[in-house]
């Protein structure tokens, strides 16, 4: 019985081969039913995400700016799962669905703009499949908000004041300062 | 009313001629890995005795978890013949 080769991963496959015979048929049948079990000769995919280096944090949605590859294609469809490793920088990609056949994709970035002064920040996004495949990649965030602050003395001091709370007052927040 | 079975033992062909000895046919499943280029599913099939006659059971080929076409080249339905004396 002839079987085929073919480039999917895939579990295990059966079929079946199903006797009979007439009555006048000098044989008893032991078993009706004999089964074939086809093992995949096919490795897992690998799995490849690629990001662009970097991305100014008001960037706002990179339209198709992530990119899948995979090493082989799928009999079936698949979904990955993409997910940001900082979400303050980067939303989570979140789902994304393979059709049969196909060996890649492009999904969106999302870069938050945030109001803080935070150096870039190193970002990695994630790309997983219940099957086993695997990677991630990383991208930096560029920071928009300037390191330089505002300072506003709200007071006088004189001599003898001693130590004044409160005394001085930042006009953005900062995430990192050394005054 | 009387009751006529076969009898799959042979060492009871001594009995007497009301009982008929019929041999059994079994068959074993098997496992084949996907080769490039193709393989064979090799099904065997065993009597336990030789046939006292020619006879031909009839097969026919199911799909299961695969594919026809795909993942093997169906088959017509079709026969398989044990000549005489043939296990």
């Amino acid at each position: 019985m002839p079987v085929l080769d073919d480039v999917f991963h895939e579990s295990a496959e059966q079929f079946s081969v199903m006797l009979s015979t007439t009555n006048m048929t000098p044989v008893l049948l032991g078993q009706t039913n004999i089964t074939a079990t086809i093992l995949d000769d096919d490795p897992l995919p690998t799995l490849i995400v690629r990001l662009p280096a970097d991305a100014l944090e008001t960037s706002g949605t990179l339209t198709n700016a992530g990119s899948l590859q995979l090493s082989a294609p799928f009999e079936e469809d698949i979904e990955i799962t993409l997910t940001s490793s900082d979400q303050t920088e980067i939303l989570s990609p979140g789902a994304l669905m393979l059709p049969a056949g196909q060996t890649n994709a492009t999904f969106n970035l999302r870069v938050v703009d945030d109001l803080i002064y935070d150096p870039n920040q190193t970002v990695t996004i994630t790309a997983s499949c219940t099957n086993g495949m695997l990677d991630s990649a990383q991208m930096v965030v560029l920071d928009n908000e300037l390191p330089n602050l505002t300072v506003t003395v709200s007071f006088k001091p004189t001599e003898g004041d001693g130590t004044v709370t409160n005394a001085i007052r930042l006009t953005s927040p900062v995430a990192l300062a050394r005054i | 009313m009387t009751r006529f079975e076969y009898d799959t033992n042979p060492s009871n062909q001594t009995a007497f001629g009301s009982v008929m000895f019929v041999p059994v046919l079994t068959g074993a499943n098997v496992t084949v890995t996907e080769t490039p280029g193709g393989t064979n599913a090799t099904f065997d099939f065993q009597l336990n005795v030789p046939a006292t006659q020619e006879f031909a059971v009839n097969f026919r080929v199911l799909p299961g978890s695969a594919t026809p076409g795909r993942d093997y080249t169906p088959l017509a339905p079709a026969e398989i013949v044990f000549p005489l004396g043939h296990t």
